[in-house]
C-alpha cells in the first residue's frame, strides 16, 4: 500500500489538493482547466519578452530601429551572431563566468551549510547571538558598507595584501549569505532531532553526522540554494566590474555593461542573447532535479 | 566520505593560497629600476582603437625600457570611479570629463602637476581659457585632452527631407533658439521625427539647460562680501528659458516622445534619422563607430542666440594624475603623453605617433574636421602640426563645419563655479516635471529649484 | 580544522556514556569550529565595512579622508533637505507596491502549479525563466516594453487593440508601480519556487486523512497549506520588504530617479550623494537612516511573528 502511494508520488500526478476522485466530477474539472488557462496566460507572460530578445537579435539594423517595433521579425541576420560573438569574445568572458560561479556556488553550499546547521542543530553557547547579528545583517544597505568593503579588498586586513583583479572577494561574498543560511536553517529544523540522536548514540561526532547524515538528505535544499547561486553570480555586476581591472578576467555581465559603447543596438540585442543562453542551458539540464527534488520544510518518507 | 571531503577543502585552501601569492607577486613590480604605470581607459579589445594603442605600448617599450606600461581597461563609470579614487586604486593617468574636474580636485582625486606641466612646456603651449579648466588656486591639476564648444548637431538628410537647404547647398541652420522651434517644426512635419531632442537627465539636461538659460539672461549664483553663496536664478528669464523647453513639448511638439534622454539616447536617436538637432560638442566620433551614421550626414553649426546673446559652454575631456602617483611615475605618464604626441613638443617622432590616431580615424570613417573653433594649442610649432595632420587626414567637406567654425560672436561662458552637479541634477527634476506634466507651472518650478538648490547645496557649503 | 575535529570524534567516541560539562564543552567546540569561517567572513565582510561606514558617517569627510568629527551633522543635513521626505515616502510607496503586486501573487501561482498533473516541467520552467536572465539585460528589456509613444513594446500591443500610447515610466504617479512589475516579473519565479517546493514537502497523508473527515477544498487551504505555507511567507516578506526597501540599480537604470524625482528611493539617494556629488559622508549617513528604519520594520516582523508563534 505505501509502496504504491510512493510511486504514484514519484510519477506526480497528484501533488496538490484536488484528489484523483475530485477530478472526475465536471465541476472540478472546469477548474482544473482554469488553472491551465491562467498558467499559461502566466506563462505568455513570463516568456514572451524573453523570446523577444532572441527574435529581434536576428533583426537587421533598419527592422530593429523601425516604429512601431515589430514583434514577429521579417528580416534575418544570422551571419551577425557569429561577427558579434567575435567581437564581444564571449567565450573568454564566459569561462571567466563559470570559474566565478563554481567559488561561488562551492563556498556557498559549503560555508552556508555548515552554519544552517549548526544554528539549526548543534546551538553552541553563544551562537544564538551570532545568528541573530548574521539575520541582522540582511538589513544592512549596501550604500553604507560599499565603499568601506571595497576598501578593504585593496588592502585586506591582517594580511595586507590587495585582492582586487582576483575572484578571491567574489567567492568570499558567497560564503556569507544570511539568506542561504536561514534557508538551510529552516531545512535542517524539518529533519528530526531524533536520527541526530540516534547517531550520537552510535558514537558518531557531530561533524561525522553532518557529512554522513544530513547531507545527504538536504540534496533539495542544495539544489534550491545552488541554483540561486548561479543565477545570482551570473549577473551580479556591480562588484565583478569594480574589482577586475583586466578585461581578459572579466565575466559575461560586466562584458555586457562595457560593451553597450561599441555595438549599435541591433548587435547589443544579440549579446544579450548571448548573455541569456548559458543559465538558460543549465537551468533546463537541472531543472528535473530542481524541480523534482526541491521541498522545504518537511522531508518525504 | 571524510577523505573525500578533506581533499575538497585542502584543494580550495591550496586554490587560495596560489590566487593570493600571485596577488602577491603582482604588488612587486617597483623593484629594479623598473617603473610601472598604470593607463586607464585602455581601449577594451572589441574597440578598434586597441591597435592603436597596442602600438603606443611597443613604441614606448623601445624608447624606455624602463617604463612598464599597465593597461587599465575598466571603463569610465561613476560608481568604480568613486570607490577606486577612495581607495587610491585609480590608474596613474585617467581621463574624466570637464564637467568632473571641480569636483576631483575638491575631494583630492588627482594631484597637483603644476611643476610637471610647466617643466614640459604645456602651462606654455595650452590655450589658456581651457587651461583655467584645469586650474585651481593657481595649481593644475590636469591636462586638456580634446577641447571643444557645445554647438548644435544637424543631421543633414533630414534637413534635405524638410527641404531646409540654401541654394549654395548648405543647410539652414536655426540662429537663435525661436528660429530653432520654426525649424524643428519643419522637420516635424516632413519628416513625422522630432525635430529636435533635449536631454533630461543624468545631469545632462541641466548641464545643456544652463548654456540655454545663459542665452536668456539667466544668472545662477553669486558670492557676496561674506563670501556666502546666493541661487540667483528664480527670475523672470528663468521661467521664459524652462517654458521654452515646455513649448518644445506641449506646445510646438517637436521633442521625441520618450522624455527620459541623456546624451547616449540622443546619438541613438540622432544617427538613426529619429531627432534631427541636439546641442553637443563634436566631433562624436559614437555617432560613426557605435551606430553606423553616415559621416557626411553629421552637420555641425554653432548654439542658437537667446535674448540675451548666443552663450557657449566648454565640452571635452581631460587627462588626471591619481594621487597616488610616485614623482617617477609621474615622469613616465608625462613620456607616455609625449610618446602618443600629447605634447607641445612636437618632434619627427611623436608627430608621426600622434598621426596614427587620425589615421585610424580616417579609416573608421569618424570625422575628421579641418579645424577646430577651439584650438588646444597656442604655440606655433604644434599648431603647424595639428593643421597638416587634419589637413591630410581630414574626411568630412568643409562647409559641414563651417557654420561651426565661425566663433565670431558666441561668447564662451565658465561653467557655474560651485556645485554644478547639482545644479544639474535639480535642472533635470525641472526640466523632467514640465515635459511629462502639461499643466506645470513653470514659475512655480523655478521658484521651487531655486530654493532646493540654495537650501540643499548653498547653504551647506564651508 | 577537519583534524581537529577527528580529535573531538575520538575522544567522543571514548567517553560517550560520560555525559556533563566535558561533552557539553566538546559539543560546542564543534559547532563553534563549524561556525568560525562564517563568523570570519560576516566580520570581514559585513561586520567591519558597515562599522566603518557608520564611524565614517559622523566625520566630514574630504574625498575618502575624514577631515573633523562633526557628530550628527551628515544626518541633519541629510534630513533637511527638501527632498528627503518625498524619497522616504516613494521608498515606502516601492514597499507598499512590491507587497501588493509581488507578494500574494507568488502564492497564488504556487498553489496552481502545484495542482498540475500534465506538463508540470513547461509550467515550472516557464514561471522561473525570467530568474535566470542577467539583470542589465532585464532592464534593457524593460526599457524598450515601456518606451513611450510609438516606439514602445507594450504600446504597440495597446496600439493593436485600440489603445492610445501610454507615457509607461513618464507618469510620476505610477512610475514606482510600472518599476515594480519589472522587478517582480523578474524575481517572482524564485518566490515561486521556494512556495511550491514547501507545498510539494506536505505530506500527502494530511490531505487524505482530511478527505476522510469530510474537508472541502477550502479546508484543505485554509487548515493545511496556509499553515505550511506560512513560516516561509514571513521569511519571504520580510526578505521582500528589505530587498525593496533598497532598491536603486532599476530606477538607476531605468529612470534615473526621475520624472521630478518620483521614483528617487533612500538607496539612490545614497548613490547619488557617493557617486555624483562625492559626499561619502552623507552617503554613509542616509545609509544608516535607511537600516534604522528597516531595524524598526523588522522589530515589528520578529515580534509578530513570535506573537504568533506562542
Amino acid at each position: 500500500m505505501r509502496l504504491r502511494k510512493k510511486k504514484a508520488l514519484q510519477e506526480n500526478t497528484a501533488t496538490g489538493i484536488i484528489s484523483d476522485v475530485d477530478l472526475r466530477s465536471p465541476a472540478y474539472k472546469i477548474v482544473y482547466g482554469c488553472i491551465i488557462a491562467i498558467l499559461i496566460v502566466i506563462c505568455i507572460f513570463t516568456i514572451f519578452p524573453t523570446l523577444w530578445i532572441f527574435m529581434s537579435a536576428f533583426k537587421d539594423m533598419k527592422e530593429f530601429l523601425s516604429v512601431p517595433p515589430t514583434i514577429i521579425p521579417k528580416s534575418f541576420e544570422p551571419g551577425k551572431v557569429i561577427e558579434v560573438w567575435k567581437i564581444a569574445r564571449f567565450g573568454t568572458h564566459l569561462k571567466n563566468s563559470a570559474i566565478i560561479i563554481a567559488g561561488v556556488l562551492i563556498c556557498s553550499v559549503v560555508f552556508n551549510g555548515m552554519a544552517g546547521y549548526v544554528f539549526s542543530k548543534l546551538k553552541p553557547l553563544g551562537s544564538g547571538l551570532v545568528y541573530k547579528l548574521i539575520f541582522f545583517t540582511m538589513l544592512l544597505p549596501t550604500s553604507m558598507n560599499l565603499i568601506p568593503l571595497y576598501a578593504e579588498f585593496v588592502k585586506f586586513p591582517i594580511l595586507g595584501i590587495n585582492l582586487t583583479g582576483t575572484y578571491i572577494p567574489l567567492w568570499m561574498m558567497g560564503a556569507i549569505s544570511a539568506f542561504n543560511i536561514l534557508l538551510f536553517r529552516s531545512f535542517f529544523n524539518s529533519i528530526p532531532t531524533s536520527i541526530i540522536e540516534a547517531a550520537r548514540m552510535d558514537g558518531a561526532s557531530d561533524f561525522g553526522i553532518f557529512i554522513k547524515i544530513i547531507l545527504p538528505l538536504s540534496k533539495p535544499i542544495v539544489m534550491v540554494v545552488s541554483i540561486f547561486a548561479i543565477t545570482g553570480a551570473w549577473g551580479d555586476f556591480l562588484w565583478p566590474f569594480m574589482i577586475l581591472k583586466n578585461e581578459m578576467l572579466q565575466p559575461v555581465s560586466v562584458m555586457l555593461y562595457n560593451i553597450q559603447a561599441q555595438l549599435s543596438a541591433d548587435k547589443y540585442m544579440v549579446v544579450m542573447m548571448f548573455s541569456i543562453v548559458p543559465p538558460l542551458i543549465i537551468f533546463l539540464c537541472l531543472s528535473k532535479q530542481i524541480m523534482g527534488g526541491v521541498t522545504i520544510g518537511g522531508v518525504k518518507g | 566520505m571524510r577523505t573525500k571531503m578533506k581533499k575538497c577543502v585542502s584543494l580550495l585552501l591550496t586554490g587560495t593560497m596560489i590566487l593570493s601569492l600571485s596577488a602577491l607577486a603582482g604588488c612587486k613590480n617597483e623593484k629594479n629600476g623598473t617603473v610601472s604605470v598604470t593607463i586607464g581607459d585602455w581601449p577594451t579589445s572589441s574597440d578598434s582603437n586597441a591597435k592603436v594603442y597596442e602600438e603606443y605600448k611597443n613604441k614606448m617599450k623601445e624608447k624606455y625600457p624602463n617604463i612598464e606600461i599597465i593597461p587599465d581597461q575598466s571603463t569610465g563609470n561613476a560608481t568604480s570611479y568613486v570607490a577606486r579614487a577612495s581607495s587610491g586604486q585609480l590608474p596613474n593617468l585617467y581621463v574624466t570629463s570637464y564637467t568632473e574636474i571641480a569636483n576631483a580636485v575638491k575631494s583630492g582625486f588627482c594631484a597637483d602637476i603644476t611643476d610637471y606641466s610647466t617643466k614640459f612646456g604645456y602651462t606654455q603651449s595650452i590655450n589658456p581659457l581651457v587651461l583655467d579648466k584645469v586650474t585651481y588656486d593657481k595649481k593644475i591639476y590636469g591636462i586638456p585632452s580634446t577641447a571643444y564648444a557645445l554647438g548644435l548637431a544637424c543631421n543633414k538628410k533630414m534637413f534635405e527631407q524638410a527641404g531646409l537647404v540654401n541654394e549654395d547647398g548648405s543647410l539652414q541652420y536655426p540662429s537663435t533658439y525661436e528660429e530653432m522651434i520654426e525649424t524643428a517644426a519643419k522637420i516635424k512635419a516632413a519628416t513625422g521625427q522630432a525635430g529636435v531632442v533635449f536631454p533630461t537627465m543624468n545631469n545632462q539636461g541641466g548641464w545643456i539647460f544652463t548654456c540655454l538659460a545663459w542665452s536668456y539672461g539667466v544668472k545662477f549664483m553669486e558670492q557676496d562680501e561674506s563670501g556666502t553663496w546666493k541661487a540667483t536664478f528664480d527670475t523672470n528669464e528663468c521661467v521664459q528659458a524652462l517654458q521654452y523647453i515646455k513649448d518644445l513639448k506641449w506646445k510646438h511638439n517637436v521633442l521625441p516622445d520618450n522624455a527620459f534622454i541623456d546624451v547616449t539616447e540622443e546619438k541613438k536617436l540622432f544617427a538613426s534619422d529619429q531627432a534631427a538637432m541636439y546641442i553637443i560638442h563634436p566631433p562624436e566620433r559614437m555617432l560613426v563607430k557605435t551606430y553606423n551614421m553616415d559621416k557626411n550626414n553629421i552637420c555641425f553649426a554653432r548654439v542658437p542666440e537667446g535674448p540675451a546673446g548666443r552663450y557657449t559652454l566648454m565640452g571635452g575631456n581631460v587627462y588626471m594624475i591619481s594621487p597616488q602617483s610616485t614623482p617617477e611615475q609621474i615622469d613616465a605618464v608625462f613620456k607616455f603623453l609625449d610618446v602618443i604626441g600629447h605634447t607641445p613638443n612636437v618632434t619627427d617622432e611623436t608627430s608621426e605617433n600622434y598621426e596614427m590616431n587620425y589615421k585610424h580615424d580616417y579609416e573608421e570613417n569618424v570625422p575628421v574636421m579641418k579645424e577646430t573653433a577651439f584650438p588646444l594649442w597656442i604655440n606655433e610649432a604644434r599648431t603647424s602640426v595639428d593643421k597638416a595632420v587634419r589637413n591630410k587626414y581630414v574626411n568630412v567637406p568643409d562647409e559641414n563645419f563651417a557654420d561651426y567654425s565661425n566663433f565670431e560672436d558666441v561668447m564662451v561662458h565658465e561653467e557655474e563655479p560651485v556645485c554644478a552637479q547639482e545644479l544639474y541634477s535639480i535642472l533635470d527634476s525641472g526640466i523632467q516635471e514640465v515635459l511629462t506634466d502639461s499643466n506645470a507651472d513653470c514659475g512655480a518650478i523655478v521658484k521651487r529649484m531655486a530654493k532646493d538648490f540654495q537650501v540643499n547645496h548653498l547653504d551647506k557649503l564651508d | 580544522m577537519i583534524s581537529c575535529t577527528d580529535s573531538v570524534q575520538r575522544t567522543f567516541i571514548h567517553k560517550k556514556r560520560k555525559k556533563g560539562v566535558g561533552t557539553i564543552f566538546k559539543q560546542n567546540i564543534t559547532g563553534w569550529l563549524m561556525l568560525l569561517p562564517t563568523v570570519i567572513f560576516a566580520y570581514f565582510i559585513i561586520w567591519r565595512p558597515t562599522f566603518v561606514g557608520f564611524y565614517d558617517s559622523l566625520f566630514k569627510m574630504n574625498g575618502s579622508a575624514l577631515v573633523s568629527f562633526t557628530g550628527l551633522k551628515n544626518y541633519i543635513d541629510v534630513i533637511t533637505d527638501t527632498n528627503f521626505v518625498t524619497v522616504l515616502g516613494n521608498t515606502f510607496k516601492y514597499t507598499f507596491w512590491s507587497l501588493v503586486i509581488g507578494f500574494v501573487p507568488p502564492v497564488f501561482i504556487a498553489m496552481l502549479l502545484n495542482e498540475v498533473r500534465k506538463g508540470k516541467d513547461f509550467f515550472r520552467i516557464g514561471v522561473y525563466l525570467p530568474v535566470v536572465l542577467p539583470g542589465i539585460a532585464v532592464y534593457m528589456l524593460w526599457y524598450y516594453m515601456y518606451l513611450p509613444g510609438t516606439s514602445g513594446l507594450l504600446n504597440t500591443f495597446l496600439g493593436k487593440v485600440g489603445i492610445s500610447p501610454y507615457t509607461w515610466l513618464q507618469d510620476q504617479n505610477l512610475a514606482i508601480v510600472w518599476i515594480i512589475i519589472s522587478m517582480t516579473w523578474h524575481s517572482m519565479g524564485g518566490t515561486v519556487l521556494m512556495y511550491l517546493a514547501t507545498l510539494q514537502g506536505i505530506n500527502r497523508e494530511l490531505y487524505e486523512a482530511a478527505e476522510i473527515d469530510g474537508a472541502k477544498i477550502r479546508h484543505k487551504i485554509r487548515y493545511i497549506m496556509l499553515p505550511h505555507i506560512y513560516p516561509v511567507a514571513l521569511l519571504l516578506l520580510i526578505r521582500q520588504i528589505i530587498g525593496v526597501f533598497q532598491v536603486m540599480e532599476q530606477p538607476l537604470t531605468m529612470t534615473g530617479g526621475g520624472p521630478n524625482g518620483a521614483t528617487t528611493s533612500l538607496a539612490l539617494l545614497a548613490y547619488k550623494y557617493a557617486f555624483e556629488y562625492y559626499k561619502f559622508d552623507k552617503a554613509m549617513a542616509t545609509g544608516v537612516i535607511t537600516f534604522l528604519i528597516l531595524c524598526v520594520l523588522t522589530g515589528a516582523y520578529l515580534v509578530i511573528e513570535k506573537k504568533l508563534n506562542d
